[in-house]
């Protein structure tokens, strides 16, 4: 397989933290529901 | 409408590709309601009698098997327009296709609140069935191309990552029903049609993000730094593009057909019945009163398979980027097949821990499936055409989801029929599944590179002489 050569670092600004809250808020706090669930398997 | 075309979604220079996948992900964690649409199974069936406690419906309302249709019909229209609309999502370019999507899959949900209004299951049928189940087809593969354009130095990484939105889906989708419902409900209403409103806007609201965010990459672009290694021949990544009418002639293409159709099968039928299957291992009968698995200790199983199944699919991609995607699937098929070999073990020795352990790590190689096939098409048939390549692969899945889930039940049932205990009714199941897992893994085994004859630049249309 390829064994690619990694890019130079990439600039990350705070624009695109700020636009991976828009789905990352969603899954986090769909995530912590299931895990409510998931406390029910362990009692 | 222009600003949706192709040509008006290429990023210009400086844009980053680390905005590609939220917006990827923006699209997939929508479209992945589907997996959480359960929720709405027993309100659609008590339209009527608005009383969810009760035995059974009021005269006129839904059986609980005309409501299961809708998604069933929303899985048959994923993997058909997937594959039938795949080369108009490769040409016209994710912005127009994502967009597209969300009219649909948005749009299914209002018309099936208008369907719940007039109590008309064909109208919620075809809201959230067809014109939904057509929406997934084009949102699950309209981002896939694109990232695989955007990260050739990573491609497992990227779809993993947008792969990982869809079994997220259900994580979100499930609770926001609910708590949608609950907060809707009134006397004598369960509150579905609101709740289909309110799923639909705020879904549009996600999916449109996604679409107007999106960018392809400039032809030519490639990472800074970033430079393809040359592969010796017969190497299992192809610098050549197939076309996706010649990939559908190549024993590679039905042979990852068969991968991921046998990957899902002994997946998807388990995912399903998993809430009865360890209630009815773990039973008070089996394990001593009182010790039994309860209804709400199996909701939390499903709901840990869940973030399993979600997490496998990022963390099983990515990896393949660094072991490569044959030695993934050999992974996945192996210890599949003896995990699933030794689960009825686990099941007669009570040990749930194990039990649970066992299906935690299959279901991460069943989310790892899906997200590593598109960047194993990839390496097979090249970039070019990859999207409308995976779209046909998909009509694996819609099988799979109709073989995975009657193998289970129908084993489980002849089972009880022929008077074994249901806790040991699933035995024989597991060791089908297992026995498919190791076809599967002869069939990744006979994967080699595609031949010349299928190549792109080798097949060129004869010059006109006219």
């Amino acid at each position: 397989m390829t064994r690619s050569t990694p890019e130079p670092t990439e600039q990350l600004s705070p624009v695109i933290y700020l636009t991976w809250l828009v789905p990352g808020i969603p899954l986090v706090w769909g995530v912590w529901q299931t895990l409510i669930k998931v406390s029910q398997l362990f009692q | 409408m222009g600003f949706l075309d192709r040509e008006h979604s290429v990023a210009g220079p400086g844009w980053t590709r680390w905005l590609v996948p939220p917006a990827a992900l923006a699209v997939h964690l929508s479209i992945g309601q589907i997996y959480g649409y359960s929720v709405f199974n027993k309100p659609l069936s008590r339209l009527i009698s608005g009383d969810l406690n009760a035995e059974a419906g009021a005269p006129g309302d839904w059986s609980l098997f005309q409501v299961g249709l809708i998604f069933s019909v929303a899985l048959f229209f994923l993997g058909a327009s997937s594959a039938i609309f795949g080369k108009w999502v490769e040409r016209e370019g994710p912005r127009k296709t994502m967009f597209a999507s969300a009219l649909l899959f948005c749009g299914g949900f209002f018309v099936a609140a208008l369907g719940v209004k007039l109590h008309s299951l064909p109208l919620v049928i075809f809201g959230n069935g067809v014109l939904g189940g057509i929406g997934l087809g084009l949102g699950y593969i309209s981002p896939v191309s694109t990232l695989i354009k955007w990260f050739p130095d990573r491609p497992g990484l990227a779809t993993g990552m947008a792969i990982m939105g869809f079994g997220g889906g259900a994580l979100i989708g499930s609770p926001l029903g609910t708590a949608l419902m609950t907060r809707f409900a009134s006397d004598g209403t369960l509150g579905v049609g609101s709740t289909f409103l309110v799923m639909g806007a705020v879904y549009l609201i996600m999916m449109l993000f996604g679409a107007f965010l999106i960018r392809v990459p400039a032809d030519g672009w490639k990472p800074a730094g970033w430079s393809p290694k040359p592969q010796a021949a017969g190497g299992m990544i192809s610098s050549h593009n197939v076309l996706v009418e010649q990939a559908f002639r190549t024993p590679q293409f039905w042979l990852l057909f068969a991968v991921l159709f046998l990957n899902v099968t002994a997946g998807i039928g388990v995912l399903g019945q998993a809430s009865v299957m360890i209630q009815e291992m773990f039973s008070d009968r089996v394990l001593g009163a009182g010790n039994g698995v309860t209804a709400a200790a199996a909701a939390g199983f499903v709901g840990l398979l869940s973030i399993f199944n979600m997490a496998g699919r990022f963390i099983w991609s990515s990896t393949s980027d660094r072991i490569g995607r044959k030695p993934t699937y050999m992974i996945f098929f192996a210890l599949g097949a003896v995990l699933y070999f030794l689960i009825p073990m686990f099941g007669n020795m009570g040990s749930l821990a194990l039990f649970v352990a066992g299906f935690c790590v299959i279901m991460s190689m069943y989310g790892g499936g899906f997200a590593t096939i598109p960047a194993y098409l990839r390496d097979m048939f090249g970039t070019a055409n990859v999207g409308a390549i995976h779209g046909r692969l998909l009509l694996a899945w819609s099988a799979a989801a109709i073989v995975g889930p009657s193998l289970v039940n129908g084993f489980r049932d002849s089972q009880i029929k022929a008077g074994i205990p249901a806790a040991q009714a699933y035995s024989t199941t597991m060791y089908i599944m297992a026995a498919l897992l190791v076809v599967g893994f002869v069939a990744n085994l006979l994967v080699r590179p595609v031949a010349e004859k299928f190549w792109a630049e080798n097949r060129a249309p004869a010059p006109s002489h006219d």
